[in-house]
């Protein structure tokens, strides 16, 4: 890129700015949905990296250039909080005392405005119980808190292979196993914890939760204290993933157990890729790279109350490659979470990694574009998706499992004399391989229409039987432009990716 | 920084506010106080050879401070501060202005909130004039100069490209105002991923080891470039900007009770009150630490307050090359060893100059 562009400064500058002029509305958003832009503060650069509603209403967020800042909404007035923190990540505020936490590189830090002059002067260090060296990519990002008042967030490898940056510095500590290549493995431990989902509990003591994270840049959680965390593709990660947490886990990345008790003083490179396989929680949900996402940010439940729509309990995902807001609703089959993942709204201004809904409702995107290319193009940005409050976009609401196919439900009834038709279904299913390489194509993949197609009496649900397999992600796709709701309304996202860890029994 | 501009403007205002209020006065000079660093406003300021210069103390910090003029060099700077420390309890009647033949003017305390004036002519010999202020325990710190010049305008702007010149961050730039900044990034060459920059109005700069809890080396200028942890990816190493010194620290340098013994550390944070003051537990005792410096030296002030330290509380220090001086304790350049005795470590300052 760089490159190029010192090759051909003013035809390729043009050339790629040209494609992309509509940016003002995203290319893809359901009907009732709108996209509204936030004016940042002049001069700051607003890369965000948390952002929290404080108790008065007010919008906190803390930036990757380590400043936090305070907007208060109905003025549209910025005020800089604190400064100088380490690529802050991650923002925890206490909905009654307006306690403002922040993640940075090297620990959590109590931010606290001792003299009340809106501007924060101490700044407690509350926890750095884990390792950080000056390799850039150990990322510390967060930041959550459960019922009982425990810390949770998400330390990335250390980017590590031979050669790197012309140094051997970083040469250490990789898992590529027997039978490949030393180059693969990239990702790896430079210090203490690199790798895991750790947990902070409200006295400050930290605790290594789980393991096999790569490079989880969102966590989340819901109204039951449930964990979930999002990492991005890339070696021993097929594609970018959704994770359930539970303590003692191991998500798939190996090396973070150099840190695991069970692990200490023995050679990963000795262990088969067929034990880790053995070990590995697989990802609750898949979320196919290029097709969906490409860099998976936070992770939120709407609990707005039908605020934000159809979509109560639902998860928000945002990602910062393709710009995108998807959609998640899960399922337990097993005793484990799996389900479902739609696109939601589509080519934001720039690069989506924090979410938080507002008390009205409506979702704040935190965005930044800056070092892996976003869609849009925005260095960085903040924006607002709202719902209008009365128009129900023609969406499939949820798709479930069952025991010899899908049912999908829709927000309103579909058109039945369409909706009957096998036609106008396509069921693909894929596996994915686990091994140290960056990424993983598509395996076994095959692509067939329902067996039997089910439509419910009163048009709002649909059942698909098809043949099932475990291990599984199965892209629904309704026939674009033709599947339609009783009232005629078209949808905007016509698609459905299932991933089928488990069959029910 | 800014400090330095305003002591430009200070010379030119000079000839109008003079003017006004006394037709002798060549140049009128206003030195503040910066709170609860230990630091004059103005650190430098430059006049004409046998000119008539006004010098208001402003004391607009919570401290008690004098000023006091000399001719010399650091060595004499040290003797007069020193008996100034002499004077013990009469210090206060007489300002802890000392005699000493090396005095050119003084100002005696002046209480907080207030100001006091004196006017007096310049030398004929050009060169530099030091000030400070000698009540006990700030003569480290708190000092100046004054230049005596046929140009004094080319004089301050000579000083002033020591340090950057305007206070917009620019190319990745970061620059320091009239507040400190405090900044955490990695810095080339630190082995440490919990790096703490802190730059100083005036142009003075340290950086604070969060994880070994201890000042690894100072730099005079500008700031620092932040360049390669703001642009594409980021989390790379920045640049210091300026002259970098070292303060011969290797590990952690306090101890209580038994200077052979490893303490037991937890960094507790900063305050960014007034001069960044961090904060850490050593083997239980709450420690405050603030560090401060002058424009154009190569030295650090660390001012430490130790809160109910179990036993006497030692100082290590680990280099050559530069002067060790405090306010309390004993130092024994044999073990490189400060003894700061139990009931007076709620507060000392040691200095690190480099020679």
């Amino acid at each position: 890129m760089k490159y190029l562009r010192s090759l051909f400064p003013v035809v390729l500058a043009s050339t790629l700015i040209a494609p992309l002029p509509a940016q003002e509305k995203p290319s893809r958003i359901p009907a009732g949905y709108t996209a509204e832009e936030i004016e940042t503060p002049e001069g700051a650069s607003l890369g965000v990296g948390g952002m929290e509603f404080a108790p008065d209403g007010s919008l906190m967020l803390c930036t990757r250039e380590g400043e936090v800042w305070k907007y208060i909404i109905k003025e549209k007035q910025w005020s800089l909080f604190a400064d100088g923190l380490h690529e802050s990540l991650g923002l925890w505020i206490d909905p009654k005392t307006s306690e403002t936490f922040a993640i940075q590189r090297g620990e959590i830090t109590k931010l606290i405005d001792t003299n009340g002059d809106g501007r924060a002067d101490l700044y407690e260090s509350f926890n750095a119980g884990w390792g950080v060296t000056d390799n850039y990519h150990e990322y510390a990002f967060g930041l959550v808190r459960d019922s009982k008042g425990n810390f949770y967030g998400t330390l990335n490898t250390s980017l590590s292979w031979p050669g790197w940056a012309r140094s051997k510095k970083w040469d250490i500590a990789r898992v590529w196993t027997t039978g490949f290549k030393d180059t693969e493995g990239k990702m790896g431990r430079a210090a203490k914890y690199r790798g895991w989902c750790f947990k902070v509990t409200s006295k400050g003591e930290f605790e290594p939760f789980a393991a096999g994270l790569r490079s989880p840049a969102g966590i989340g959680i819901n109204k039951d204290d449930e964990l979930f965390f999002t990492d991005n593709q890339g070696d021993w990660e097929a594609t970018s993933s959704l994770h359930h947490i539970v303590k003692g886990r191991f998500h798939g990345h190996p090396s973070s157990l150099w840190d695991h008790p069970d692990y200490k003083g023995k050679d990963l490179n000795a262990i088969p890729l067929k034990d880790y396989e053995k070990l590995w929680k697989r990802p609750a949900v898949w979320i196919p790279h290029g097709e969906l996402a490409t860099s998976p940010g936070e992770p939120i439940f709407n609990y707005t109350g039908g605020k934000f729509g159809p979509f109560e309990n639902q998860m928000f995902i945002g990602d910062q490659g393709r710009s995108n807001i998807m959609r998640v609703s899960l399922q337990k089959v097993g005793g484990d979470y799996q389900g479902v993942i739609f696109d939601f709204v589509n080519r934001l201004q720039t690069g989506c990694i924090r979410h938080v809904f507002a008390e009205d409702g409506s979702l704040w995107v935190g965005q930044t574009g800056r070092g892996w290319g976003s869609a849009g193009g925005k260095e960085y940005g903040l924006q607002r998706v709202s719902w209008d409050g009365k128009t129900t976009p023609f969406s499939m609401h949820d798709v479930k499992l069952t025991k010899t196919g899908f049912t999908i439900t829709f927000t309103k009834p579909v058109d039945p004399s369409m909706a009957k038709e096998a036609q106008n279904y396509m069921l693909e299913r894929w596996g994915y391989a686990y091994h140290p390489r960056y990424g993983s194509g598509k395996t076994n993949l095959k692509k067939e229409a329902p067996t039997k197609v089910t439509v419910a009496k009163d048009g709002r649900s649909v059942y698909l039987e098809a043949p099932l397999e475990e291990e599984r992600v199965y892209k629904i796709i309704l026939k674009a432009g033709v599947y339609k709701a009783k009232d005629g309304s078209g949808m905007a996202n016509n698609t459905a990716w299932y991933t089928l860890n488990q069959l029910i029994q | 920084m800014k400090k330095l501009f305003l002591t430009t403007s200070i010379y030119f205002l000079g000839a109008f506010s003079a003017q006004a209020e006394d037709k002798n006065i060549d140049h009128d000079v206003d030195i503040g106080t910066l709170h609860g660093q230990l630091r004059y406003s103005t650190e430098v300021f430059a006049v004409k050879p046998n000119s008539r210069v006004s010098v208001t103390l402003n004391n607009t910090d919570e401290m008690i401070h004098n000023w006091l003029l000399a001719k010399g060099g650091k060595v004499d700077l040290a003797r007069i501060a020193e008996s100034a420390l002499k004077l013990g309890a009469e210090g206060m009647k007489q300002g802890f202005i000392p005699k000493d033949n090396a005095i050119l003017a003084s100002i005696g305390l002046v209480q907080p909130g207030k100001k006091r004036r004196i006017t007096f002519t310049a030398p004929k010999e050009i060169g530099d004039y030091p000030y400070v202020c000698t009540f006990p325990g700030h003569s480290l710190t708190m000092r100046g100069v004054m230049k005596v010049s046929e140009n004094p305008e080319k004089a301050i702007a000579q000083v002033n490209k020591i340090v950057a010149e305007n206070t917009t961050p620019r190319n990745g730039v970061l620059e320091v105002g009239d507040a400190p900044r405090v900044v955490r990034v990695h810095v080339k060459d630190v082995d440490s991923g919990r790096s703490i920059a802190v730059g100083l109005p005036g142009g003075v700069n340290y950086l604070f080891d969060a994880e070994k809890l201890m000042v690894r080396f100072g730099w005079t200028g500008g700031f620092l470039n932040v360049a390669p942890d703001r642009k594409g990816r980021g989390g790379g190493t920045c640049r210091i900007l300026g002259d970098k010194f070292e303060v011969g620290a290797t590990e952690f340098p306090l101890r209580i009770g038994n200077p052979d013994k490893d303490p037991k550390v937890r960094f507790g944070g900063y305050s960014r009150l007034g001069n960044p003051a961090f904060l850490y537990e050593v083997d239980g005792a709450k420690v405050s630490q603030t560090v401060s410096g002058r424009p154009g030296t190569k030295a650090l002030t660390y001012g430490f307050r130790v809160k109910n330290p179990s036993g006497d509380v030692y100082f290590l220090i680990k280099g050559d090359g530069f002067t060790v001086s405090s306010t309390a304790g004993k130092w024994s350049a044999k073990t490189s060893i400060l003894k700061v005795p139990q009931k007076e470590a709620e507060e000392f300052f040691v200095s690190l100059e480099h020679q």
